[in-house]
């Protein structure tokens, strides 16, 4: 083979290259010229991929559907945005939120685990929708409350307007999930809960109480999830009821399914993806209207990927990759 | 004498587990063949691989010399196989009528209801009860005559008299016997004294393999055999 | 006293529509192991294909036979072409069928619009009669009838045809039933394109009995069928029925007399049975 050997001395590794060079493009990213028309943009897939990623927590390691995961991003941010309206832009009510949100987000979840594990791993995805829609239209009803489907503007303490701010403040938010996620799934806990995903008799069989371990992961799951809609609502300084609709839901899901289940990065990879589509998509709607119908697109795609392309992309990529190397067994 | 089904160094995979290591079996048409073994030999699973039950086979199956592995369970049992599992697998929610009814796939087969009837007398007694409803013998006359319905060329039987009562089996085993006038069979069979009552040829397996064949009358007079591996006398 | 029957009767009528949803949802689990997330599509699709049948022929039996063949088709489309390929897969089966409620849902609107779409009933459906202070609407009573009598059809087929025991001998122990000659996919496919059509038709009559109907008519539809099936125990027939019933009756005197409360009240029904009974009222 012509190619060279990468060399071995520098002990870095091309994948931990790639990353180093994306984190480093995305720290740099506010301060190119244009950047302003993408900012909003860019905090959004943060925020998304965190979302996706907790997502991924239930579908990729755990195996399990969830139909109601925006019922805990909806949560967090008409908390954060209910306390704000309410008390004025300082600091204090707005922790006290964040602090309520994660309580309330942990209590949600082991109720709708009690209730739906217990029976069929398909009563999760059928309870998860229910109370999902459930409080979809809890938030549009409550109009004294929430506005209704009109939604409502909020104030946030000066630190957290600038756009800046926000934007490092999502990346990190979407860095720290991944990161404590990962953890997670690499502890002692998420490789039992590996073992439930592929053969759950077995985990079983060993000893495990596999309904606890399920219960835990919804747990995390939501947390991360309540605050990713603490995140939106931070960066829009807006809420409404699209936000526990059962769209941000299937969000999270052809997000998790085009990236990569069972990866983590392909939140990252599929929420990205899918802004980037969406935004080309929306550009061609003045030539045809098909175009408008994005999700009909999206829909196609996702069915496709579930039939003939469980792993997505990232998983994809890995096998492409794995077996490039195969075949070229003398470079690294 | 030509063989009508033929098995040739099976394998079986179920999940992670190799199960079956080297099956072989040679059936002739019109007799009676048992297939012995200890509990756990791997009867059942040559049965089901038959069946096209065991979804990963290595090896060769041959019906009539056509080959059966990859082929759908449904299209295996219409070349004219008939299946009776181990646990029978009445259908409880079915009366018996329904169970037979069921499977029949056309005229021909809804007037061989006589015939099964002739056979199992005691079906037409309960003709109206659930599956559920029926006792353990029932139970297996049903299933035994739930494939005789269709006319099948070939039966496969997964041990009939376990968990019977002795005076039960002997219906049974009288039943069995008086099948060689319509079909050829393959009885699994852990109880050797029906085993040698019933059939004409054996095939004894162990750990997945098929370690001897002979006939009936050689097995019989093999008291070391039938020691080694059916902890009989 | 008149109210409380009146308001039975609108709730016998919406239970006997919540059943012909919910019976394709259930049956098709029994069968298949399947939980179909685009059932609330196929009905909504038996909805639009429906109605712009009957407001372009002016013919309501013409809408009700579109409302059934075009569902039909679909889910004949959507089990041949997708679920056939995961069979034994329940994650991807899950997964698959939402993909189908999002790409059935995007069609509509790619078709019909986002709008809400009005219809007018038949003049001969119009009005009703009031007796003793009762309130009997026929297109109510036509409802009632409508479902009682497929629920009879449903039974017939179910209990007295060859099809209908292979269905039972299928939801009991489908390896047995294929290992006995019985194409059991061809019976999956037929159970699935029957269940749509009965959902597609209850989508049509639900929708022309409210008069205007938009795009998420299938999610909160789908939503009620799904706590039936939850109630009444999946794959038992009578069990649906009842659940349906119960819903129903339910729905509709929230909605007279606490009508924010109506979806609230029947997820927690659905929640206060899993917790007490989770395998439904008439599992066995
Ligand atoms: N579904 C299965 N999964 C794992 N092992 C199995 C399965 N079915 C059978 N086995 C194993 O295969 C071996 C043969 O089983 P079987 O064919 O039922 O034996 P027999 O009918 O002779 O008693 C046994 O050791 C059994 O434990
Ligand atoms: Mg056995």
């Amino acid at each position: 083979m012509p190619l060279k050997r990468p060399s071995r001395s520098s002990q870095i590794s091309p994948s931990t290259a790639i990353k180093t060079l994306l984190l480093g493009a995305a720290i740099a990213f506010p301060y190119l010229t244009d950047a302003r028309l993408y900012m909003v943009a860019a905090i959004d897939v943060f925020i998304m991929a965190a979302f996706a990623m907790s997502y991924d927590l239930l579908l990729g390691f755990t195996g399990i559907v969830s139909f109601g995961h925006a019922l805990f991003f909806g949560l967090g941010a008409y908390l954060v945005a209910i306390v704000m309206k309410s008390s004025g832009a300082s600091w204090l009510p707005f922790l006290a939120a964040v602090l309520l949100t994660v309580v309330l987000a942990v209590g949600l979840a082991g109720l709708i685990g009690v209730l739906s594990l217990r029976v069929r791993d398909v009563y999760f995805a059928m309870v998860t929708l229910a109370f999902g829609e459930l409080f979809a239209i809890g938030v549009e009803k409550w109009r004294t409350v929430t506005g209704g489907s009109d939604g409502f503007n909020f104030r946030l303490p000066e630190f957290l307007i600038d756009k800046n701010h926000v934007y490092f403040l999502s990346l990190f938010f979407m860095l720290a999930s991944l990161l404590i996620l990962r953890r997670f799934v690499n502890s002692p806990v998420g490789r039992v809960l590996l073992a439930i995903r592929e053969n759950e008799p077995r985990a079983q069989a060993l000893g495990y109480n596999t309904l606890h371990y399920k219960q835990i992961s919804i747990l995390v799951s939501g947390t991360v999830a309540s605050l990713a809609g603490v995140m939106w609502a931070v960066a829009h300084r807006f809420v409404s009821t699209e936000l526990p609709s059962l769209n941000r839901t299937i969000d999270a899901l052809l997000m998790t399914i085009i990236g990569g289940t069972g990866t983590l990065y392909g939140g990252i990879v599929g929420s990205l993806t899918m802004r980037v589509i969406h935004d080309v998509l929306s550009g061609f709607s003045s030539s045809h209207i098909i175009f408008n119908r994005w999700l009909l697109i999206f829909g196609l795609i996702y069915i496709l990927i579930v039939l003939f392309f469980p792993a997505g992309i990232i998983g994809s990529a890995a096998k492409m990759i794995g077996r490039w190397k195969e075949r070229h067994p003398q470079i690294s | 004498m030509s063989s009508m089904l033929k098995v040739e160094d099976l394998h079986a995979f179920i999940g992670q587990f190799h199960i079956l290591h080297g099956v072989n079996l040679g059936i002739t048409t019109g007799s009676i063949a048992v297939i012995l073994g200890r509990n756990g030999a791997g009867k059942t699973t040559t049965l089901r691989s038959i069946m096209g039950l065991v979804p990963k086979l290595e090896g060769s199956i041959t019906f009539d010399g056509k080959e059966l592995i990859g082929l759908t369970p449904e299209i295996i049992a219409r070349l004219g196989i008939g299946y009776v599992p181990e646990d029978q697998a009445v259908f409880s929610s079915l009366t018996v009528a329904e169970n037979l009814r069921l499977v029949a796939r056309n005229k021909e087969a809804r007037a061989r209801e006589e015939m099964v009837l002739e056979l199992f007398p005691d079906l037409k007694v309960a003709w109206t009860k659930k599956g559920k409803a029926l006792s353990g013998g029932q139970k297996q006359m049903l299933a035994i005559g739930r494939a005789l319905i269709n006319p099948n060329r070939l039966l496969l039987i997964d041990e009939p008299s376990k968990g019977l009562a002795p005076v039960v089996i002997e219906k049974v085993i009288q039943a069995v016997s008086k099948l060689k006038d319509h079909t050829t069979v393959i009885l699994v069979e852990q109880n050797y004294l029906v085993a040698s009552h019933l059939g004409e040829s054996y095939h004894l397996l162990d750990n997945g393999r098929t370690v001897h064949t002979g006939t009936m009358e050689e097995l019989r007079q093999n008291d070391d055999l039938r020691k080694r591996y059916l902890a009989v006398g | 006293m008149s109210i409380v029957i009146t308001l039975m009767l609108n709730g016998l009528a919406n239970g006997m529509l919540i059943f012909l949803i919910a019976i394709g949802v259930s049956v098709i689990f029994g069968l298949m192991g399947i939980m179909n997330f685009a059932h609330g599509a196929l009905f909504m699709w038996g909805a639009y294909a429906g109605v712009t049948t009957y407001l372009a022929t002016g013919s309501f039996l013409l809408g009700i036979a579109a409302s059934g063949i075009v569902s039909a088709l679909w889910g004949l489309a959507m089990e041949r072409l997708t679920l056939r390929q995961v069979y034994g897969n329940h994650l991807a089966q899950i997964l698959v069928t939402m993909g189908a409620l999002l790409v059935l849902t995007e069609a509509v609107k790619a078709i019909w619009g986002p709008n809400i779409i009005t219809v007018g009933t038949p003049t001969v459906l119009r009005g009703g009669w009031e007796v003793g202070g009762v309130i009997f609407l026929r297109y109510k009573l036509l409802t009632i009838g409508i479902g009682l009598g497929i629920f009879a059809g449903l039974q017939f087929l179910l209990n007295r045809t060859r099809l209908g025991m292979m269905i039972r001998a299928g939801v009991e122990n489908p390896e047995m039933v294929r290992a006995l000659g019985i194409r059991i996919r061809l019976v999956f496919s037929l159970v699935f394109a029957l269940g749509a059509a009965v959902a597609g038709i209850s989508g049509m009559i639900l929708a022309v009995g409210q008069g205007a109907f938009g795009p998420d008519i299938g999610l909160s539809n789908q939503l009620l069928a799904f706590i039936v099936v939850v109630v009444g125990g999946l794959g038992s027939v009578t069990g649906t029925l009842i659940g349906a019933v119960l819903v129903g009756v339910t729905t509709s005197f929230m909605a007279y007399f606490l009508p924010d409360l109506a979806m609230a009240v029947n997820v927690g029904l659905m929640a206060l049975l899993l917790l007490v009974r989770p395998q439904g009222l008439f599992s066995n």
